[in-house]
């Protein structure tokens, strides 16, 4: 009886001490900010140690320019500039059969380059450009380079977007015209160089951005080649339009005693370093979604050429063969052109850095430069086969006689599945152009000469391919057998931009309302940008 | 020694003293005779004491002088005799009422009766209701006390009284009474049922329970016999039906799966809608999985509620208003669904077994054709292999395929063990549930078994009870089905192309692949985008399991200072551990996992403990005033903590491990959320004579979610009348009861939908971090909901018609939005508080009970419809330019239509690029004469009902039982993706029938049927013709049981049920091709619509149940 008692008493305590604990819990709040504060996450506070919070901002930028979430970057490049390039071709009959690939545009897709554009580059530039500037300039500048490789990208596909008012104007953001972001690039990319040369002068030895640079390892010197690089890409890119400005910035980029891209060694490529890994979305695409392949005009052109390229681009089947897909063809099931060829990465796959650019791209930029006359510190034709070799030396494969090439053309093509996407020989969708330079032919030729290269050298970066074909009709490619774009996007005068995001007619309807009248045509797929001439010079 | 003694000592210490207030007579004639020889005629039923002695002193002529604490007028005696001496007169009634009378020349003095005079004795009794049947489990207690029991499975009481002790009878859905025991020593009584819950003690907010009288607000009660009568593996689902006001939605997931419950319409924009629930007074977390984010898929892994054992359930209380939840604080703005579980009973010991088998098949399947065939030519007429699509020729013979082949037949069993036991200090209760369950879906099962121990305790001669209990519960599911296209089996399995032998992929899912030394999957079919995979690898090889623990404890203290005050603690803690784990073997479509497999390892621990202390107070304050208070405060604590570690699998195919997980792409997250919230509260209740009720509610709350605002607590007030009319006023005869309430009510909300909106930090991942995507939310708001609620609540035709009428109206403010901007802005989206967001509606419940003899029926409709207008949406203020905007409206989700809450329109608007019309209603239509899909956004539907009824049954006949429910959803709209996709695949009945007729009429004329579907229907479907009226009316529910005598065993095992049940047997109207019932999730955004929804089930099956 006594113990039950006590066991009782025992149990009552027990209650009685609990209910005191809980009442001397409730007696104040202190503890609110503590609970309403993520644990798991980085405060502003904790990022003020070593500096942290402005370098690591600039890593997802690196990382966004060419997403590295797989189906991040399946929407924002790989169904749009990759396919409307000529470079690839999905085998997968996305949205029923109706999609970006035969113009029937997916606004729910379309958004995705605008958006990965301003959520992740523009928004930790932001970060980087709040907390780094005067003490920080050598990462400021960076981010500055990085902000516009990542944005020229973004105009290029939609025209107008906002840019210099970014950030600064509440809610409703107004759009630039793709004019006046040209110039801002120029701007930013000089102030870039400038502030980085002031630094490396003021601390020779210091390279204190290498943690959070994927690029460089910290070396401030290539930077300052890659934003030259940059620079006269986007000359090149206006040089129809505003021909003035583009010579102006483009001898500028090529006279700069810090030169440019000349070598693979000076490569712009994200790289896996510092802790910070990722997978190359094409590689997880190709391989782990098997939704993209090979795309026809690259089968004809490597195929014509007699490329070796074609094996570090490609793989072939069993038989040794490669097959392209041409664009907006009709699929109907994926196992349609399960025969057709799978992307290359030799022996990195998903570890494959992510090219941002390249010297043989500089070299084609320089040779078009030279043929349009500007102080391109060379002629058209050394820069054309300088090109081509830095090409092959990146890809690893002998060059041959391939720059006496004076005979062989793009070859015909033959589907997988149906004659009726054949494109046979004669036909004005085959370009005629041979590989070896030839002073002789008209200024068009040479254009034609030195872009089919360029593009070949582009691989596989199909948004810059995509671009340069828009600006220069170049290389020629083949037209989409079906087009469903209800009549917006003509089949034979190819696509010309992708809509405005979708969200934007949402959240900043006004704007992108009027950005319409800067864009100066309907927003649909067949409006021309601002760089984008009907008549090309 | 007997607990009873100790009670009335205690009681009879009150020292007798004569109150001058208490002389009620004054002497008409002076004695002459000695007063106790006087006789008297007298001819009283049932009347309280006071007014007996009052005529008694009259006639007598004697002064009478009295306590009125102890005289306790509510005891009522019944006299009838002739010329019977004085003395006489005060024996019987001093028998009836307990009190001891003493005439002193012509004084009449009346004391509490020594309790040694008067010994207890065992009184006993049967219980039955008014058509003879015993009643079983009606508690029985002295009043005044906690002494007291139940009867038991015959009916019988036994409890030890004195003579004048008042035994108080109550039984859930019966009037309750009260006897005085006299010396008789066996009390039958019949308890009248119907008319519910008027006289009853019903159970309020944190457990305070308070007669249903005096109630401001409306009250539903469905006891928990209501709701096992046809089991379901969750509970909330049983409700459906039987609520007016209820509005329940299930996900479709399967078994142990979500249910939405939203009571008086939606009023939080981007919070949470459901009701609240609340176990024992004590608010439960409703730890909702993860519903999905997009049409893409995801998977509803069930709710907190979703795991109890309903046959714990004594009765369910719904509390449809703000009113009665301003007590729970913020959690009840959505009205609470009040859960009360069984106790032990003191007395004999039973023990109760029950065992449900259902059989479960789908309800409502799409509609195919099966004759034409496979797509084997493209456009171009090129010859294609392998096309998912059937737009091929007609077939010969038509396809013996039928998708609905593949759902196996689903079996629940439900088998229930308890045992309520005790004596008059200390009650148990235990009880085991096992439910068992294989889903219509292949290798989809849950296996869950319930454990509850529950002690309830007095000492301290009854002043002090200890309420002890415990659950466990250990639930594992394995393979719960996908919501959306993503792991859905459902969408190969339909859209299967016709004419192709099914058995092939049937029966060989999987190959073996010589190069890999692997059997990988044979489906030649895949599409990305839907991810589409053999159903039979869906549901062999991309398995997830997932494994719950739970367990429930609660401590509840309370002392009994004296009659009219007690003091009350309470602690609760409510733990869930769960471990979630996703197998998909190599060979899985790439999209969803990796060259050699992918894995998931998701444990959870959601951590609730709740502590109050409450005084209650329940006093009379004169003869008339009556005044009940409760102040008290509690805290909540909510805890989450878990990781998620969800990735592509290394190098080692098919080894699913946390150690083979490529961790160069997929990076492990964190959470460890935490959140409080601080309460003082205070309610009083003020009563006139049973007549008129005032009360006065009041609430302050600290919210952890509100730091780094300037004010993290929110004060809110109710204030409620009620008015007993047929108290007040002569009504006529037939109105047995009316009373009319009306309160007024406000309650707040924090923040706790959005956690550390106040205070974004940067989340690390893969050794960097990113811009903050929300913008700080430093000027939040909690929300408010202000109503208002005007009720009836009567009873005619001596109880047998019943009427209860609700009208509400509310209003919720300060709604919180997640407003997503332009990403130009540098963050993604902005919180603001705004907008105005009104819900009105009516509900009404009326019940009746015939009687023919031994046959009854007990038909009630309940009705309820709601009435939503967005009011405002949000006005904002542009942070930087401090430009004013009004928002005309949000979008809650976009993908096959835009959920868009639009200024002067409801919540549950549907927008979509709808085909485009002319003002005739044509279609415009393109080169093609196929329809034109708009660019701007039209409203399409609302998938709201207008109305909702039910129409429940019962019926007895002697010792058979049949009940049945019908009941109806009237109005709204839903749209089917499933629909539109099968169309466009060529598989629905629709498009054969399109192909026989040679094509569809657009306008008048025929167009393709292949061109009209691949434009009109799709994954990118021109929603607008795929709307459907959500009507539908079915028989939801039927049971037909019968009862042994219990004489049929002699008696020793009693109340043998034997019952057949069927639930969704039959579906008498719906337009629609699923059943809008069941939602794709119940998420606010994915309301209303089919994609590739699990149907929802018909289940067949029977009940036994016995009592020993």
């Amino acid at each position: 009886m006594k113990l039950k008692y006590n066991n009782i008493k025992l149990r009552i305590g027990l209650s009685l001490a609990g209910l005191a604990l809980v009442l001397s819990q409730a007696s104040c709040t202190k503890d609110f900010e503590k609970y309403n504060t993520n644990k798991n996450n980085a405060t502003d506070s904790l990022l003020n140690i070593d500096g942290e919070g402005i370098g690591t901002f600039m890593i997802p930028m690196q990382l966004a320019i060419f997403s590295t979430t797989n189906f991040t970057y399946q929407l924002q490049e790989n169904l749009n500039g990759d396919v409307f390039s000529g470079f690839m071709m999905s085998g997968d009959p996305f949205n029923g059969g109706v999609n970006n690939t035969n113009y029937g545009l997916v606004p729910s897709w379309n958004t995705t380059p605008f958006n990965v554009g301003f959520q992740n580059i523009m928004a930790n530039w932001l970060q980087v450009s709040r907390r780094a500037p005067a003490k920080y300039p050598d990462f400021y500048a960076i981010a500055n380079i990085l902000k516009v490789e990542g944005m020229h990208r973004v105009t290029d596909i939609y025209g107008p977007m906002p840019y210099s008012q970014f950030g600064k104007g509440g809610f409703a953001t107004p759009y630039d015209s793709q004019e006046t972001i040209y110039k801002t690039f120029f701007a930013e990319l000089d102030s870039s160089i400038t502030a980085l040369n002031q630094y490396i002068k003021a601390n020779p030895n210091v390279n204190r951005v290498k943690p959070y640079d994927l690029v460089y390892s910290g070396n401030y010197q290539q930077w300052i080649k890659f934003a030259n690089s940059l620079k006269l890409r986007l000359a090149i890119r206006i040089a129809m339009v505003n021909p003035t400005l583009a010579k102006t910035e483009g001898e500028a980029a090529m006279n700069d005693p810090n030169g440019l891209i000349s070598s693979n060694d000076d490569n712009a490529f994200v790289h896996i370093s510092n802790g910070v890994s990722f997978t190359n979305s094409l590689w997880s695409i190709t391989y782990e979604y098997k939704d993209i392949n090979m795309g026809a005009p690259m089968e004809c052109y490597l195929k014509g050429y007699k490329d070796p390229r074609i094996a570090s681009y490609f793989i072939p089947d069993a038989k040794g063969n490669y097959h392209g897909i041409r664009n907006g063809v009709s699929i109907n099931s994926a196992q349609q052109y399960a025969g057709a060829s799978l992307l290359n990465f030799g022996n990195t796959n998903g570890a494959t850095p992510i090219q941002l650019m390249a010297a043989s791209e500089v070299a084609f930029l320089r040779a078009e430069a030279a043929l349009r006359g500007w102080n391109a510190g060379g002629s058209a034709m050394q820069f054309y086969n300088q090109g081509i070799t830095l090409s092959f030396q990146h890809n690893n494969v002998p060059l041959g006689t391939y720059l006496e090439d004076a005979t062989s053309t793009e070859a015909p093509f033959k589907d997988l599945v149906s004659t009726v996407n054949d494109v046979p020989a004669g036909s004005p969708y085959l370009s005629k152009i041979t590989v070896k330079w030839d002073d002789g032919v008209t200024y068009q030729q040479k254009l034609e000469r030195i872009i089919t290269q360029k593009w070949l050298g582009l691989w596989p970066d199909g948004a810059e391919a995509w671009a340069e074909f828009r600006r220069t009709n170049y290389p020629v490619l083949m037209p989409v057998v079906v087009n469903n774009s209800q009549g917006t996007i003509s089949t034979t005068g190819f696509i010309r931009r992708l809509p405005f995001s979708q969200d934007e007619y949402n959240s900043n309807a006004a704007e992108v309302q009027k950005a319409v009248a800067l864009l100066g045509g309907p927003d649909n797929g067949g409006t021309r940008l601002w760089w984008d001439l009907a008549v090309k010079n | 020694m007997k607990p009873t003694l100790h009670f009335l000592k205690i009681c009879s210490m009150a020292a007798l003293f004569v109150a001058p207030t208490g002389i009620i007579a004054q002497p008409v004639k002076s004695a002459s005779v000695t007063q106790q020889d006087i006789t008297l005629s007298m001819n009283v039923n049932n009347q309280p004491v006071e007014n007996v002695l009052a005529s008694l002193g009259r006639k007598a002529g004697l002064n009478i002088y009295f306590d009125r604490n102890e005289l306790n007028s509510e005891k009522l005696v019944s006299i009838k005799c002739k010329n019977l001496p004085i003395k006489d007169i005060l024996a019987d009634m001093s028998d009836q009422t307990g009190l001891n009378f003493e005439v002193v020349s012509n004084k009449l003095i009346v004391s509490r009766t020594e309790n040694e005079n008067k010994a207890a004795a065992k009184i006993t009794g049967i219980v039955k209701d008014t058509t003879g049947e015993t009643l079983v489990g009606v508690s029985v207690h002295i009043k005044g006390t906690t002494t007291g029991g139940q009867t038991d499975a015959s009916g019988k009481f036994s409890i030890d009284a004195k003579p004048g002790d008042v035994l108080v009878f109550t039984y859930i859905g019966f009037t309750t009474q009260e006897i005085t025991v006299g010396s008789a020593p066996v009390i039958n009584v019949t308890l009248t049922s119907g008319s519910k819950n008027l006289q009853e003690v019903v159970v309020t907010a944190l457990g305070i329970k308070r007669e249903s009288k005096s109630l401001t607000y409306g009250v539903q009660t469905i006891s928990g016999a209501q709701l096992t009568n046809v089991p379901d593996a969750s509970l909330v689902n049983s409700l459906s039906g039987k609520v007016a006001g209820a509005q329940i939605t299930r996900s479709s997931s399967g078994v142990g799966g979500s249910t939405k419950v939203v009571l008086r319409g939606n009023k939080s924009i981007n919070g949470d809608n459901n009701a609240l629930y609340v176990i024992d007074g004590i608010p439960m977390p409703r730890n909702e999985s993860a519903q999905l984010p997009n049409v893409f898929g995801g998977q509803d892994r069930g709710d907190a509620i979703e795991n109890l054992n309903p046959d714990d359930v004594e009765s369910i209380s719904v509390l449809p208003g703000s009113a009665s939840a301003a007590l729970y604080g913020s959690q009840g703005a959505n009205g609470v669904i009040l859960i009360t579980t069984k106790k032990g009973l003191a007395g004999k010991t039973t023990i109760n077994f029950s065992s449900n088998t259902t059989f479960d098949k789908p309800f409502e399947l799409p509609k195919f054709q099966n004759t034409y065939g496979e797509t084997t030519v493209d456009q171009s007429g090129n010859p294609v292999s392998f096309s998912p699509q059937s737009w091929g020729a007609k077939l010969s013979t038509p396809s013996t395929f039928d998708p609905s082949s593949f759902y196996n037949t689903g079996k629940t069993y439900i088998n229930s063990l308890s045992v309520q036991t005790g004596t008059q200090t200390n009650q148990t209760y235990f009880s085991f549930q096992s439910t068992n369950s294989t889903g219509v879906i292949p290798n989809n099962d849950l296996n869950k078994y319930n454990f509850s121990v529950r002690n309830s305790s007095q000492f301290l001669n009854n002043k002090l009870t200890l309420d002890v209990s415990a659950n466990y519960i250990s639930q594992n599911v394995n393979n719960r089905p996908f919501q959306g296209f993503y792991y859905n089996p459902l969408v190969p399995l339909y859209t299967f192309p016709r004419g192709v032998d099914f058995n092939q992929y049937k029966n060989n899912f999987e190959v073996y692949d010589p190069v890999r030394n692997l059997k990988t999957q044979n489906w030649p079919y895949a599409e990305s985008d839907m991810a589409t995979q053999n159903p039979y690898w869906i549901v062999n090889r991309n398995n997830n399991q997932d494994r719950l623990n739970r367990i429930l404890g609660t401590v509840s203290l309370k002392y009994t200072i004296n009659d009219w005050i007690n003091v009350q603690g309470r602690i609760k803690v409510d733990r869930t551990n769960e471990t979630y784990e996703a197998e998909r073997y190599a060979s899985t479509i790439g999209v969803l996992a990796g060259d050699k497999g992918s894995y998931q390892y998701n444990p959870t621990g959601v951590t609730q403990t709740y502590g109050d202390v409450i005084v209650n107070i329940n006093k009379a304050l004169s003869k008339k005033f009556t005044l009940t208070a409760n102040v008290g405060a509690s805290i909540q604590n909510n805890q989450t903590q878990g990781s998620n570690i969800d990735g592509y699998l290394l190098n080692f195919a098919n080894v699913f491990s946390v150690s083979n997980i490529d961790y160069g792409r997929f990076f492990p997250t964190q959470y460890a959320d935490r959140q409080q919230t601080q309460s003082v509260f205070g309610t009083a209740s003020l009563g006139y004579d049973g007549m008129v009720y005032l009360d006065i509610t009041g609430r302050n709350d600290w919210d952890s979610s509100l730091a780094f605002t300037s004010q993290n607590h929110f004060f809110y007030p109710a204030v409620g009348l009620n008015v007993v009319l047929t108290k007040l006023f002569k009504l006529p005869e037939a109105v047995t009861f009316a009373k009319l309430r009306a309160n007024l009510t406000n309650v707040g909300n924090g923040a706790s939908a959005i956690p550390y909106a106040t205070n974004p930090t940067y989340p690390v991942s893969n050794g960097t971090t990113n811009a903050i995507g929300a913008a700080p939310f430093s000027n939040l708001l909690p929300e408010k909901t202000r109503s208002y609620e005007i009720g009836l609540d009567s009873r005619f035709l001596n109880d047998n018609l019943s009427l209860t009428v609700n009208v509400y109206k509310s209003f919720s403010k300060n709604q919180i939005y997640t407003i997503a901007v332009s990403p130009t802005t540098g963050f993604s989206s902005y919180y603001f508080n705004g907008g105005n967001l009104m819900n009105k509606g009516i509900e009404a419940t009326v019940g009746y009970n015939a009687k023919f003899g031994s046959f009854t029926w007990k038909p009630s409709i309940n009705f309820s419809l709601n009435r939503n207008k967005i009011l405002d949406v949000l006005e904002y203020k542009d942070p930087v330019t401090g430009v004013q905007t009004s928002l005309p409206y949000v979008n809650l989700s976009t993908d096959v239509f835009n959920l868009r809450v639009q200024k002067g329109g409801s919540f549950g608007d549907m927008y979509a690029n709808a085909a485009e019309k002319d003002a005739n209603g044509n279609y415009i239509t393109d080169a093609n004469g196929l329809p034109i899909r708009s660019n701007d956004f039209t409203k399409i539907g609302n998938y709201n009902p207008s109305f909702l009824a039910g129409f429940q049954n019962e019926f007895n006949y002697k010792n058979f039982h049949l009940s049945f429910l019908i009941d109806g959803r009237f109005g709204g709209q839903v749209v089917s993706l499933t629909q539109a996709i099968l169309d466009q695949y060529g598989v629905s009945a629709a498009s054969g029938q399109a192909r026989d007729n040679g094509g569809v009429v657009v306008n008048g004329k025929k167009v393709d049927a292949q061109a009209y579907y691949s434009t009109v229907g799709g994954r990118n479907a021109i929603a607008s013709e795929y709307v459907y009226s959500a009507t539908n009316i079915r028989l939801r529910e039927l049971v037909f049981g019968y009862t042994l005598p219990g004489s049929f065993l002699n008696n020793k095992v009693k109340n043998v049920g034997l019952s057949v049940i069927a639930r969704n047997l039959w579906m008498i109207k719906d337009n629609a091709p699923f059943d809008p019932d069941v939602a794709l999730s119940t998420t606010n955004g994915f309301q209303g619509l089919d994609v590739f929804n699990l149907p929802s089930l018909r289940s067949i099956g029977f009940k036994i149940s016995a009592q020993f």
